[in-house]
C-alpha cells in the first residue's frame, strides 16, 4: 500500500496545512456535535411516549431535526471540501511525479476520512459536554434526564461512521478533477442565471396559500402542518438562491465601495453557496417568525384554563429559539469555515491587491461584507415568507402578544451576532495572507543557505 | 486620480522631514526615484544571506529592465523601490521623500496612488469581469463604480481588449489576462510601473507581445517603468538594462532605439 505509506509520511510534513487542517477538524467535530446533540434531542422526546400530546412533541421534533439536517450536511460537505481542496496542488504535483490517479486518489480519500475521524471523536466530546446545557432545558414542564438525551451506543457510533462516510463520499467527488488531469485547474465563467421558474412557482404557492389554508384546516391538522411546512422550506430553498442572486447583480450594479463591489460579485458568482451557507438561519428565522404567533396562542389557550396548552405554547417558542440558536451556531461555523478557505483560495490575489496597495482594512471589510449581505438579504425573505404563512390565521396575533415579537426579533440579533463573530475570528488571517507572499520569500532566501 | 495622489503626498510631508536630493548621474532628467546604498540582509551570523549587498540605482522616465539569474536580488530590488519592503540599509528617494522612513499606512497609499504593479499572475479576481478588476484602485481612491468602469474600458480598449471588458477572468486567455492586469496597473496614471516577470507564464511570442504593449503604454503616458526579468528578450524592448548577480548591479547597457524596434 504505497499510498498510504506515502500519506503517513506526508503527514508529518504539513507545517503549512495546519490551519486548514485546524478549520477542517473544527467543522468536522461541529457537525457531529450538533449532530449528536439533535439526535439526543429527538431521542427524549422519542422517550416521552408519542402517545396523546406526546405525539405532538414528537412531530415538532422531528420537524427540528428535518430543518437542522440541511445546515448539517452542508457544514459536513464544506469540511470535507475544505479537506481536499488545499491539497490539490500537492497532489497536482505528486501526479506529475509519477503517481497514478488512483494512488492519488486514494491518498486523497485516507486523508479526508482520518480528518474526518478525528473531527467526529472531537464532535462526541462536544455532544458530552454540551448535555448538561441541555439538560437544563425544560419541556413540558421538566428538565431532561441525562439518560434521556443520551444516544446510545449504536447511534454514536452509527453517527461517527456517517461523518467519516460523508467525508470520504465528498472527497472522492471533487477529486475527480485532479484524478483526470494533473494540471486540470477549475476555470471561473459567467456564472448561468438561475431560471425565473423558480420565482414563477414560489408565488403560485404562496398565492394559493391562503385559499388552501382554510381547507387545510378541516383536515387532520397534524399532517396539514407537516406538509405546509415541508412546502415551505421547498419554497424558500427555491426562491433563496434566486434572490440572492438578484441582490448581487442590484448591489453590483450600485457599489460604492471596493467591499461592495466584492461581496455583490461574490454573491452573483455562486448564489447557490452563498445561501447553503445561511440556509440554517433562514429555515429557523421561518420557524420563529410562524411561531411568533405562539406566546398570542398561549395567552389564548391559558385564558381558557388549559395548562396542557399553555405548557405547548411555551414549549412551541423554546423549540423555535433552541433550532434558530443552533441553526445560528451552524451557521456561524459554516460562514467562519467558507470565509476562511475562501481567503485561502484567493491568498494570491489578496497578497498581490496588497502589494499594489490595498489596505488590509478594505480587505477585512470586504470579507465581514460577504456575509452580511447574503445573511441579512436571506432572513429578511424568511421573515417576509413567515409573515405570509400567518396572515390567514392573523397578523394581529404576533402583535397582541409582545413578547412573541422580542423573541423572533432577539433570535435573529443573536443568529446575526454569532455568524459575525465567527467571522470576525477569521479576519487575522487576512493579514497573514496578505503578506504571505513577502514573507515566504524572506524564508526562501534564509533557508537557501542552510 | 487627481486628488488621490496629492493628498498623499501631502501626509507624507506632514509624516516625515524631506531629506536632500541624491546625487545625480549626469541622465537627461531627474530621477523619478533613486535607491542609494540599498542592502537587504536575511539571517545572522555565518548563515546571513545578502539579497542586497549595496545598490545605487537612479530609475528615469522610460524603460529600464532589471536582469539577473534567479536568486541575483532582482525582485528584493523591485520591493524597495516600490515601497513594499524596508531595505535592511539605505535609502529610497521618492518625490524628496525617503521612502525607508515612511509609515507601512502611508507606503502602502503610495502604491496605491503613485505607483502601477504587473505580477506575473495571479493578481485578478475570478469573480469580478475585466473592467471592474481594472476599475478597483480606483475605486479605492474614492470614484464612484461608474466612473471607473469608464475610465477602465477606456484603457482596455487602449490593450487592444475592446468587447472584452465584461468577460471574467476565466474566460480569457494567458495574454489577455496580462493586458487586464496592465490596465490595472495603468488606470490610476502611476508615475512609476513595477513589473515582476509580466512574461513569466505566457509563452515567448505571446510574451514579446505583451511586453511590447506594456512598454509603449507606460513610455507614453511619460512614467517610468521598472521590469524585472530572467528573459533576455524582454530586456531588449526595454531601453536601458542593469544586470544584477550576488546582490549588485554588474553591467549596465542602454539601447536608445529599443522602444521604435518593438514589433507590434
Amino acid at each position: 500500500m504505497i499510498a498510504l505509506r506515502l500519506w503517513w509520511r506526508l503527514l508529518r510534513r504539513q507545517e503549512a496545512q495546519r490551519l486548514t487542517i485546524a478549520l477542517t477538524l473544527t467543522a468536522f467535530t461541529v457537525t457531529t456535535g450538533v449532530l449528536l446533540t439533535v439526535l439526543g434531542g429527538l431521542h427524549a422526546f422519542l422517550g416521552r411516549g408519542d402517545t396523546g400530546i406526546g405525539s405532538f412533541y414528537v412531530v415538532l421534533a422531528e420537524t427540528a431535526t428535518v430543518i437542522l439536517m440541511v445546515p448539517i450536511l452542508t457544514l459536513g460537505g464544506a469540511a470535507a471540501r475544505l479537506s481536499v481542496a488545499r491539497r490539490d496542488e500537492r497532489l497536482a504535483a505528486l501526479r506529475l511525479a509519477g503517481m497514478t490517479g488512483g494512488q492519488v486518489g486514494a491518498m486523497a480519500v485516507v486523508d479526508a476520512a482520518a480528518q474526518a475521524l478525528a473531527g467526529a471523536v472531537l464532535g462526541v466530546g462536544l455532544y458530552l459536554v454540551a448535555l448538561p446545557g441541555i439538560a437544563l432545558l425544560h419541556f413540558q414542564g421538566r428538565p431532561f434526564a441525562w439518560a434521556e438525551l443520551w444516544v446510545g451506543w449504536p447511534l454514536l457510533l452509527g453517527a461517527v461512521a456517517g461523518v467519516v462516510a460523508l467525508a470520504v463520499v465528498s472527497a472522492a467527488l471533487s477529486l475527480a478533477k485532479v484524478v483526470i488531469s494533473p494540471l486540470g485547474v477549475a476555470r471561473r465563467t459567467t456564472p448561468s442565471r438561475l431560471s425565473w421558474l423558480r420565482v414563477v412557482v414560489a408565488v403560485v404557492v404562496l398565492a394559493a396559500w391562503a385559499p388552501l389554508f382554510r381547507t387545510v384546516t378541516t383536515v387532520a391538522a397534524m399532517t396539514g402542518i407537516l406538509v405546509v411546512l415541508g412546502i415551505c422550506f421547498a419554497i424558500l430553498n427555491l426562491l433563496g438562491p434566486f434572490v440572492l442572486g438578484v441582490v448581487g447583480r442590484i448591489a453590483a450594479g450600485r457599489a460604492r465601495t471596493v467591499p461592495m463591489l466584492l461581496a455583490a460579485r461574490r454573491l452573483v458568482d455562486d448564489p447557490r453557496s452563498a445561501w447553503r451557507t445561511v440556509a440554517g438561519v433562514t429555515l429557523a428565522t421561518f420557524v420563529a417568525g410562524v411561531l411568533s404567533i405562539a406566546p398570542a396562542l398561549h395567552d389564548a389557550t391559558g385564558s381558557r384554563g388549559d395548562a396542557e396548552g399553555a405548557m405547548l405554547g411555551t414549549d412551541l417558542m423554546t423549540g423555535a429559539i433552541l433550532t434558530l440558536v443552533i441553526a445560528a451556531v451552524l451557521a456561524a461555523v459554516s460562514s467562519g469555515v467558507s470565509q476562511a478557505s475562501r481567503l485561502l483560495d484567493q491568498r494570491d490575489q489578496y497578497a498581490l491587491l496588497h502589494l499594489a496597495g490595498t489596505d488590509l482594512t478594505v480587505l477585512r471589510a470586504a470579507r465581514l461584507r460577504e456575509t452580511w449581505l447574503p445573511l441579512t438579504a436571506s432572513v429578511a425573505i424568511a421573515a417576509a415568507t413567515s409573515l405570509i404563512i400567518i396572515a390567514p390565521i392573523g397578523i394581529p396575533l404576533a402583535w397582541s402578544d409582545p413578547g412573541g415579537v422580542a423573541v423572533f426579533l432577539g433570535g435573529i440579533v443573536v443568529s446575526v451576532l454569532l455568524v459575525t463573530a465567527a467571522v470576525g475570528l477569521s479576519q487575522p488571517l487576512v493579514a497573514t495572507v496578505a503578506t504571505a507572499r513577502t514573507r515566504a520569500r524572506d524564508e526562501a532566501l534564509v533557508s537557501r543557505t542552510s | 486620480m487627481a486628488a488621490g495622489p496629492s493628498l498623499t503626498r501631502l501626509l507624507i510631508m506632514i509624516d516625515t522631514t524631506p531629506t536632500t536630493q541624491p546625487p545625480t548621474t549626469g541622465h537627461r532628467s531627474a530621477p523619478v526615484i533613486s535607491g542609494r546604498g540599498l542592502t537587504m540582509t536575511y539571517g545572522s551570523g555565518p548563515s546571513t544571506v545578502h539579497a542586497l549587498a549595496g545598490v545605487d540605482l537612479d530609475v528615469h522616465p522610460g524603460s529600464l529592465a532589471v536582469m539577473g539569474p534567479s536568486g541575483s536580488g532582482k525582485t528584493s530590488l523591485l520591493h524597495c523601490l516600490a515601497g513594499i519592503v524596508r531595505p535592511s540599509s539605505g535609502h529610497v528617494q521618492y518625490q524628496g521623500t525617503d521612502l525607508t522612513t515612511l509609515s507601512d499606512r502611508l507606503r502602502t497609499r503610495l502604491r496605491r496612488d503613485d505607483f502601477g504593479f504587473v505580477f506575473q499572475s495571479g493578481q485578478l479576481l475570478a469573480e469580478l469581469p475585466a473592467n471592474e478588476n481594472v476599475a478597483l484602485p480606483l475605486m479605492l481612491g474614492g470614484l464612484s463604480l461608474r466612473e471607473a468602469v469608464g475610465r477602465a474600458d477606456v484603457w482596455l480598449g487602449r490593450l487592444g481588449l475592446a468587447g472584452m471588458e465584461r468577460r471574467r477572468p476565466g474566460e480569457l486567455s494567458g495574454g489577455q489576462l496580462q493586458r487586464v492586469a496592465i490596465a490595472r496597473a495603468l488606470v490610476t496614471e502611476p508615475r512609476i510601473v513595477f513589473a515582476d516577470e509580466p512574461t513569466g507564464a505566457l509563452d515567448q511570442r505571446t510574451g514579446a507581445e505583451v511586453m511590447g504593449l506594456l512598454e509603449h503604454a507606460v513610455v507614453a503616458t511619460g512614467a517610468a517603468l521598472v521590469v524585472v526579468t530572467h528573459d533576455p528578450g524582454v530586456a531588449r524592448t526595454c531601453a536601458r538594462t542593469v544586470t544584477m548577480a550576488d546582490g549588485r548591479i554588474v553591467a549596465e547597457h542602454h539601447r536608445p532605439q529599443a522602444a521604435t524596434a518593438v514589433a507590434r
